[in-house]
C-alpha cells in the first residue's frame, strides 16, 4: 500500500500546518498579500487610473528634464540586470518599502514616468493605480517598456 | 530471487535511506526558504503557470512553500518519514505536470514580465529533468522505507 491511513492522517496534518504557517505568515507579513486576488496580476488599472502615454521618443526627449524621475516597477534583480538610464527601481512586490525610501523625491519630483517589460506586463499600471492612491497624481505610463526600449537600440545602464 | 531481494535490501538500507532522506529534505527546504520570504514574486510565477486562475494563486503562494519547509524538515529530522515523502514526491509529480503541460502548449514559464531570478530561463525540458531526478529519493523512502516503529 502506497497511502497507509496513518500517511493519510499525517500529510492532512501537514497540510493543516501548513495552511495555518501560511495564512499566519502572511497576516503578521509588513506587506501581507490579498487572499482572493493577486495584485500585480489584477486587471489593471489604465482604465481605473487617468494616465497619460508616452513613447519612446518622449523619454528621450524629457526623460532627463528636471523633475522629471523614470520609475522601473519590475523586479529588483531584472533591475540590475538592466533598465533604462536614470530610471529608480521600484519594484512592485516591495512597494511599501521601497515606496518609503523614495518618498521625499517621488513627492518632488513634477512628473513620475512609469515602465515594466513590456506591454503584457501588469506592474507599471499596477504602480500607477498605488503611487495614485498614495496622493501622486502626476504619473505617465511608458508602456511600451524595457522591450520597446532597448529593441529601439537605445542605450540600457546597469 | 536473490538479485531481487539484493536490490530491495540495498534499496531499503539504512545509510541510503538516510541520504535520500537528507537530500531530497534539504532540496525542499532549502527551495521552500525564498518563495516564504518573497509569497508575492511566488504568487506571480505561479500565475505565470496559467493553471489557476489568477485569482486563486494566493492562497498556494502562501502555503506550498511551508508544506515544502514542513515536509523537508520532517524528512531531515526522521519524522514521519513516508508521509513527508509521499508529499514531496506529489509535489514533484504536480511541478512535473505543470511545466509539462505548459511546455507542451508553449507558453514561456520564463517570460521577462514575471521572471525574478536567473534561473526561471532555464528550459522546461531541463527542469522537468531536474524535477524526476529529485523524484528518485522521494520514490525509494516511499517505496522501501519504513517510519521508525513500523513493523515488517
Amino acid at each position: 500500500m502506497i497511502f497507509t491511513r496513518k500517511n493519510l492522517w499525517q500529510m492532512l496534518a501537514m497540510a493543516a500546518a501548513s495552511v495555518v504557517l501560511g495564512l499566519g505568515a502572511n497576516f503578521v507579513s509588513r506587506e501581507p498579500l490579498p487572499l482572493w486576488r493577486q495584485p500585480a496580476l489584477a486587471p489593471t488599472a489604465a482604465t481605473e487610473v487617468p494616465v497619460g502615454e508616452v513613447d519612446a521618443d518622449f523619454l528621450l526627449q524629457a526623460g532627463h528634464a528636471p523633475g522629471t524621475l523614470l520609475l522601473d516597477a519590475r523586479a529588483a534583480a531584472a533591475y540590475e540586470a538592466g533598465h533604462i538610464p536614470g530610471a529608480l527601481s521600484l519594484p512592485l512586490e516591495r512597494f511599501a518599502a521601497a515606496f518609503a525610501e523614495l518618498e521625499p523625491q517621488l513627492r518632488t519630483a513634477g512628473m513620475l514616468v512609469l515602465y515594466c517589460s513590456d506591454r503584457a506586463c501588469g506592474d507599471s499600471p499596477e504602480l500607477a493605480r498605488r503611487l495614485w492612491a498614495k496622493g501622486l497624481k502626476n504619473l505617465l505610463l511608458y508602456s511600451g517598456g524595457m522591450e520597446d526600449w532597448s529593441g529601439r537600440g537605445h542605450a540600457v545602464e546597469k | 530471487m536473490p538479485l531481487k531481494s539484493s536490490l530491495r535490501g540495498m534499496l531499503s538500507s539504512a545509510w541510503l535511506q538516510a541520504l535520500c532522506r537528507l537530500v531530497l529534505g534539504g532540496i525542499f527546504i532549502y527551495a521552500s526558504l525564498d518563495k516564504i520570504v518573497h509569497p508575492g514574486e511566488f504568487a506571480r510565477i505561479i500565475a505565470n503557470y496559467a493553471i489557476l486562475p489568477d485569482h486563486l494563486v494566493t492562497l498556494p503562494a502562501l502555503v506550498l512553500p511551508w508544506l515544502e519547509m514542513l515536509a523537508g524538515l520532517f524528512l531531515v529530522a526522521g519524522i514521519w518519514r513516508r508521509s513527508s515523502a509521499l508529499w514531496l514526491s506529489l509535489l514533484l509529480l504536480f511541478f512535473i505536470l505543470a511545466l509539462g503541460v505548459n511546455a507542451l502548449r508553449g507558453i514561456d514559464v520564463s517570460c521577462g514580465c514575471f521572471s525574478t531570478s536567473a534561473a526561471d530561463t532555464e528550459n522546461a525540458w531541463i527542469l522537468i529533468f531536474r524535477d524526476l531526478l529529485i523524484l528518485i529519493p522521494g520514490l525509494i523512502i516511499v517505496f522501501f522505507g519504513r517510519d521508525r516503529g513500523d513493523r515488517d
